[in-house]
């Protein structure tokens, strides 16, 4: 197979095209994400949009019987007008804005928008591939493919290193729509010269003097009717201020984070867990501190107050726009700011704290499941002095927990339970867990003594408060809704409280929805229909052809690769926090192995058969296996094994898709692309979604050995 | 043409590797970036091995004290004796020069004291009165005079048989029952049960000095110091199921009992050897002994020890093979309430 | 023809198949239910009428749902069975709690006092703010109920020296449960009330009112368009069941709960104020309560102070006698003033009652009745 073209321009264009696709995907889907208020679970089903609406152009795009040169020229109009192309699907999120601030649409119009508006983009993504396959010729498609996945990786190097944090979304698009504007001219200037110049600059221009209007308008469209007074993106999302009168609001891609009106709140999250102690000189504040909490910690007199927040962009908001209490209690020299990663810090700390508060709101994300794990209050129960305490916030109900958040609170409890020998709730609103290796007195009467003794005279949570919190009619009531739910405990590797955040999150948005999914999870019945129905439809897909299925090679390759990607990325930030650059860096490594990969495959393939490049992912699988039993004893093993791992996954995925182009004999280049899409985008969904949180991730990558066994035996014949 | 294809083929694999090495550099200058959040996070606190280890201060310490005769007619011991082992055992406990000294470690001259007597079993198994007054008048040494001083169990009618009440006296301790003074409204909530605590022991002590006696228990396997707190609560009926575990611990737990409790002296002079915790005519054997800790879990190991010694004297079976290990012991170790393994314990015998 | 090589290779690719699902099973076999899925009791339901084809026509609310044979109305908690309508909450709440009488809110109402709260689970609107939306949004078998007859609850009530109070969900889609219980609450010396949205039809609000010594009504807009678009309901039938209560004679309390954006416009509320002057007197009390992020409007900002204030002000302006500020402790508007003397006869923080200068339902300081029940 040769690799090197009589038309370099086409590779370049496409590259291009697939660095401009990457800068798009993840501009529109942090817009998407910010519309439906951070729910992973959207993005995971946007991401499979984006996905399948990308495999179905690449698809679309092999339909018209065009040669090399017709197929050059609707390459050069495609990516011309890409930067436009970019911009409407930019103005298009909009249609998923809810119809006031801060509600959540329907899940099924955040999808049909998502469609909508993913649609522009994605066709120039699925197109240009296809398109540029036929100008090239079929036996270019690996090169075409190496193209734009290493362009694609020095996309995502670019965008998390420069443009991400100092470039609004418009003028990102912009930057996109450039690359294929200047690809759509390589494309075309051997045959129009100077003409080719006309259609690329126009859209660019266009783009250039729109961006701004759009920019600002789909800005407006999450805040309708509101002030703002700042909105800046910083290292983990998009941050925004807001103001009513004296209230400011801040809030992250679109989530409420706190206002500053906010008394009420603050008190009931700290309060009751400060009077637990009886005496807290040395306070670790993780989260909800910015809201008011930290003033009313103070209000404690405690010699020391540790507070971590890691995103420096809030801070520095509160610091100029936050409550004037807030910010002075920011200042108190008792309080030491840490903006590191939390689960780190209780990792190193001195057995020294009376009093750790971990908030642990409903977890949008895996990254905020780690509050609430074994391995979490393990560190926080080394982290605490004799006599010290473990308190941990998390939404709840005041009356009745429904059936996910019985769930939940039950995994909760389990695992504090697993850890400490008492453990104690109060349940409301805001439920209150306290955990601690000796009884802890919490009569309301004690407590009440020490609101006294403090000389504390709170709005909120005074006596009344404090006995009808505590009152034990309520704790049995709680206890009976949870007696009976999830009894297995959440570790970091398997982030159960995750999965059960988002069957709650899903509650919200759709209740019947959520009813299916969970019943799912009680009946033993759909799984093994599934799972017989899909053996038979293997084994007739597996006697039906003859040479093998290269196309269900692709799928499960693309699935299995990004399984192991996230597998991979969820260990790491299990063990090592968010660390948003080297996630960044991360993805890029994994899609230069992909390069990489397919280039070496490309180059010796006729020696190497399909079913060989599969046993090598499975190889890679079974060696992740291996080092996710090691890496909670070994966290530094993490930093070092995770890149070299994701450029394995990436090398040995992107192998396949040149070694199936050679094996198929019906499908074509673009077809076999849109396999190996269509494969990642469920498994994006499910596997982000449910599979890692409900089997953990020695688990997952156990299954995705076994399916990779599954595309072995499908392809073991000889070509 | 050749040459042009091949150096494009090297250009395509230096690029990827150019990627590759950019994204493993890149990682390790994050990792870099994240050692300068961790220095930053070390100014904040820092982890040495020991300070994560939590190693107990030395062995608790448990002195057992004999006498050669202590008692006389039947139940009743002689107060000279008494004050001797009382007086040998607190100076080894403590290692001070004398009970004055040694009481003032563990109290306060402004203290309000609770003497936790076991009265359950009526005379002939309930705190020796000898031991109580002899305690008593060597606190008052200490500048604790009597009135400050409350001997305390569940019923009045238990002070009464054992004559702990009669002595009470004007100038000396008082003797209260739960009963009469009450129990509080509230409910301490402990994992497995709830309970209401004395009132005594919440508003009108503020250190307790636990006197229990040992005693084979049919359901705990045995009394002794953890179980005596059972006196403190107004629901211990409630707690006799599973060999009495977790309860014992759980209550023992309970911060106002875990924390007032400075001293125990056991009364092992005569110990109750089967069918207890009731005393039956020859169920009793003496031992002339009186333990002394500040460690409930040790003193209670030590005293299980001496309890399964006697009754192996009389050929009776085990408390294993009756099923009645006082496996509450364990639960209390692991609640952190003190020291179960024998090996880990430093025991001191005295002979007055 | 299948040679042995495709029979082994298919078998091995079905082998790992199943090794996959049985990995995926085996993990998700053990999940168990929060709780025993029950099925609830029916119980004959009341106000309806049948319909022809064994369909009934219920008329407890407006939304008078023709329910089919095997089938429930819009609450969910009202099932056709054969051509009888049955409630399927009745004795069987899912909410039970002791509150404050000042939570509810119900602040000329016995203050100090404690009410013994119980729901069932359904509601006849649809709320995008709804508070307790885990309960008012499920269907009985999706919560987890106990069974409470009426004489238990009364029992529990006294028990905690408290009134019964029908609450959280939607009590209107529980009625025969209300007033069963209210009417055994009344014979036991129990004051009992409820707190509503107030959708419902006059005939068996009235029923209600006979055994009800207090009502609280959710006047969550002011607009056909706001209870459309955030309800699913109308604004029109809760007018008139204020007015219907009111006319009984049975204690009024309002409350707006303001959503930033929504329902806080100046009009509205001057228009809202307006009407509760003239359709039910200045001495209803009127609460503008602070909005708190929740259900399908967990992203809303709660409501400003400045907001709360200002429609407390404007409620003051237009003349009503008692206007109150809610959820916010230490806001002003939270105590009550005397009409005639405008001395402070009731001091409260939060739900806490602080001080009270009412006697025998007058005013201490200078013997204005105070409209209510003090006692």
């Amino acid at each position: 197979m040769e690799l090197v073209g009589k038309a370099p321009n086409i590779r370049r264009s496409v590259a291009a095209a697939g660095a401009a696709s990457l800068l798009a995907q993840v501009v529109l889907l942090r817009e998407m994400l910010a519309f439906s208020q951070g729910n992973e679970l959207i993005l995971g089903a946007v991401l499979g949009v984006w996905l399948c609406l990308t495999a179905a152009a690449s698809v679309l795009g092999t339909l018209p019987a065009w040669d090399a040169s017709r197929a050059r020229r609707g390459l050069y109009l495609l990516l011309g007008s890409a930067p436009l192309g970019y911009l409407a699907s930019l103005a298009l999120t909009m249609l998923a804005a809810p119809d006031a601030l801060g509600e959540a649409a329907a899940l099924q119009w955040i999808l049909a928008a998502s469609v909508a508006a993913l649609l522009p983009a994605c066709s120039v993504g699925g197109l240009a591939f296809s398109w540029a396959v036929m100008a090239s010729g079929e036996p270019r498609t690996t090169a075409i493919y190496v193209a734009e996945t290493a362009a694609a990786a020095g996309a995502g190097l670019l965008f998390h290193f420069l443009l991400g944090e100092h470039l609004a979304d418009g003028w990102i698009l912009v930057v996109a729509g450039g690359c294929c504007a200047g690809a759509a001219v390589g494309v075309a200037w051997s045959e129009w010269r100077w003409k080719s110049l006309w259609l690329p600059s126009a859209a660019m221009l266009a783009a250039a003097g729109l961006s701004p209007w759009v920019s600002a308008t789909v800005e407006r469209s999450h805040f309708p009717g509101e002030h703002v007074m700042s909105i800046r993106p910083s290292r983990y999302g998009l941050l925004a201020v807001l103001s009513r009168g004296d209230q400011r609001v801040f809030s992250q891609d679109g989530v409420l984070l706190f206002t500053s009106e906010d008394q009420v709140a603050a008190e009931e999250t700290v309060n009751l867990p400060l009077l637990l102690h009886p005496s807290p000189r040395r306070v670790l504040l993780l989260g909800g501190g910015l809201g008011g909490g930290l003033v009313e910690v103070l209000r404690h007199d405690p010699e020391r107050v540790d507070y971590v927040e890691v995103d420096p962009g809030l801070l520095a908001l509160v610091g100029t726009l936050g409550a004037a209490d807030t910010r002075a209690a920011l200042a108190d020299p008792r309080v030491h700011v840490v903006t590191a990663d939390g689960r780190s810090l209780l990792r190193q700390a001195a057995p020294s704290y009376d009093l750790v508060i971990v908030h642990a709101p409903i977890p949008q994300n895996a990254l905020m499941a780690r509050y609430s794990t074994r391995e979490c209050f393990e560190d926080a129960r080394h982290a605490l002095a004799p006599g010290g305490i473990l308190a941990v916030v998390t939404p709840g109900s005041d009356t009745h927990l429904g059936e996910a958040a019985s769930q939940r609170h039950g995994a909760m409890l389990v695992t504090l339970k697993n850890v400490f020998p008492f453990v104690g709730v109060a349940p409301g609103a805001e439920t209150i867990f306290w955990a601690s290796n000796l009884l802890v007195d919490a009569r309301p009467t004690v407590l009440a003594g020490r609101l006294r003794q403090r000389e504390l005279h709170p709005v909120q949570t005074g006596p009344t408060w404090l006995f009808d919190r505590l009152l034990p009619m309520h704790g049995a009531s709680y206890q009976r809704a949870v007696a009976t739910a999830s009894t297995v405990e959440s570790r970091d590797f398997r982030p159960v409280v995750y999965l059960l955040g988002l069957l709650e999150n899903l509650q919200r948005l759709s209740p019947r929805l959520a009813k299916a999914v969970m019943a799912l999870r009680y009946s033993p019945k759909p799984w093994i229909a599934a799972a017989v129905a899909l053996t038979l439809v293997f084994m007739g897909w597996g006697l039906w052809h003859k040479r093998g299925a290269p196309g269900l090679a692709a799928a499960i390759a693309g699935g299995v690769g990004m399984s192991l990607q996230l597998v991979l990325l969820v260990a790491y930030q299990s063990l090592r926090g968010h660390l948003y650059h080297a996630l960044g860096l991360m993805l890029a490594g994994s899609m230069a192995g992909m390069a990489l990969g397919a280039w070496l495959a490309g180059r010796f393939a006729r020696r190497v058969p399909l079913a060989h490049a599969l046993a090598a992912i499975g190889g890679v699988a079974l060696v992740i296996v291996a080092a996710l039993s090691v890496a909670p004893t070994l966290p530094g093993f993490v930093g070092a094994a995770v890149v070299p791992l994701l450029l394995l996954v990436g090398g040995t995925t992107g192998a396949v898709y040149p070694l199936a182009v050679q094996a198929s004999a019906r499908a074509s280049g673009a077809h076999l692309y849109a396999w190996d899409l269509v494969g990642a985008a469920a498994a994006a969904f499910f596997t982000s979604v449910a599979a890692i949180p409900l089997l953990g991730l020695s688990a997952v990558a156990l299954v995705c050995a076994a399916l990779v066994g599954v595309a072995i035996a499908a392809n073991a014949a000889k070509a | 043409m050749a040459s042009d294809e091949q150096s494009s083929d090297r250009r395509r694999f230096l690029q990827g590797l150019v990627g590759a090495a950019l994204a493993t550099a890149g990682c390790g200058s994050s990792c870099a970036s994240e050692r300068a959040g961790r220095s930053e996070i070390s100014t904040v606190v820092t982890q040495t091995e020991a300070a994560r280890t939590a190693v107990l201060q030395g062995k608790p310490r448990v002195v057992v004290v004999r006498a050669k005769k202590v008692l006389t007619d039947g139940y009743d011991a002689d107060a000279g004796a008494v004050r001797a082992m009382l007086d040998a055992g607190l100076v080894a406990l403590s290692g001070e020069k004398n009970h004055t000294s040694a009481l003032l470690r563990y109290f306060k001259p402004t203290d309000r004291v609770g003497l936790k007597i076991n009265g359950l079993a009526g005379r002939n198994a309930a705190t020796h009165v000898e031991v109580v007054d002899a305690i008593s008048d060597m606190l008052a040494r200490a500048g604790i005079e009597g009135r400050r001083q409350i001997a305390f169990d569940r019923f009045t009618r238990d002070l009464t048989a054992s004559r702990i009440a009669d002595k009470s006296r004007s100038g000396g301790y008082r003797a209260v029952g739960n009963d009469d003074a009450g129990h509080e409204e509230e409910l301490v909530q402990m994992p497995s049960s709830a309970s209401r605590l004395s009132r005594v022991l919440t508003r009108q002590v503020d250190g307790v000095l636990n006197l229990p006696v040992l005693k084979q228990h049919m359901l705990a396997g045995m009394t002794g110091a953890l179980k005596n707190n059972f006196g403190c609560i107004h629901n211990p009926n409630k707690m006799h199921v599973d060999n009495c575990d977790p309860y014992v611990a759980e209550v023992n737990a309970v911060p106002a009992i875990r924390d007032k409790q400075r001293l125990v002296i056991m009364d092992a002079l005569r110990p109750v050897l089967d069918n207890g915790p009731s005393y039956q005519p020859g169920m009793a054997a003496p031992a002339n002994a009186l333990l002394f800790a500040t460690d409930p879990v040790a003193l209670d190991t030590v005293a299980l020890g001496i309890l399964e010694g006697l009754r192996a004297k009389r050929a009776l079976p085990t408390l294993a093979m009756l099923g009645q290990t006082p496996t509450y012991l364990a639960t209390a170790a692991r609640f952190g309430l003190g020291v179960n393994d024998r090996a880990a314990i430093d025991v001191v015998e005295i002979e007055v | 023809m299948l040679s042995r090589r495709d029979f082994f290779r298919s078998c091995g690719g079905a082998g790992c198949l199943l090794a996959a699902a049985g990995a995926t099973g085996g993990v998700l076999l053990p999940a168990q239910r929060a709780f025993a899925k029950s099925t609830p009791r029916a119980h004959p339901a009341r106000f309806w009428k049948k319909l022809p084809q064994k369909a009934v026509e219920c008329e407890l609310c407006p939304k008078h749902c023709k329910v089919e044979d095997r089938e429930r109305g819009f609450c969910g908690v009202r099932e056709n069975r054969d051509g009888e309508y049955v409630t399927l909450v009745w004795g069987q709440p899912c909410a039970v709690h002791l509150d404050p009488i000042e939570k509810k809110p119900l602040f000329h109402f016995r203050p100090g006092s404690r009410a013994f709260s119980i729901a069932t689970a359904g509601c006849n609107l649809e709320c995008k703010c709804c508070q307790n939306w885990d309960i008012s949004q499920s269907k009985p078998e999706d919560v987890d109920f106990q069974f409470m007859p009426p004489d238990e609850v009364v029992r529990m009530a006294r028990e905690y020296d408290a009134c019964v109070t029908f609450t959280y969900s939607e009590p209107i889609v529980f009625l025969e449960y209300c007033i069963d219980t209210a009417t055994a609450a009344r014979k036991a010396g129990v004051r009992s009330t409820m707190v509503t949205g107030g959708s419902g039809e006059s005939a068996p609000m009235k029923e209600a009112l006979k055994v009800l010594d207090a009502v609280k009504v959710d006047l969550k807009g002011f607009t056909e368009n706001y209870y459309r678009r955030m309800c699913k309901g109308k604004l029109e039938p809760v007018l008139k069941t204020l007015e219907v209560i009111r006319g009984s004679g049975v204690w009024l309390e309002l409350v707006h709960l303001c959503i930033p954006g929504q329902n806080d416009g100046e009009g509205e509320i001057r228009d809202m104020c307006r009407w509760v002057k003239q359709h039910l007197g200045t001495d209803v009390p009127l609460h503008f309560t602070r909005f708190h992020p929740e259900f399908q409007m967990k992203n809303v900002a709660p409501t400003p102070n400045a907001t709360l204030v200002r429609c407390r002000e404007i409620g003051l302006a237009e003349g009503l006698s008692f206007v109150y500020t809610g959820n916010v402790p230490g806001l002003a508007g939270e105590d009550t003033g005397c009409p005639r003397c405008h001395k402070t006869v009731v001091f409260r923080r939060g739900f806490e009652l602080l001080e009270m200068h009412i006697k025998n339902g007058r005013c201490e300081f200078c013997g204005a009745v105070i409209p209510g029940v003090w006692s």
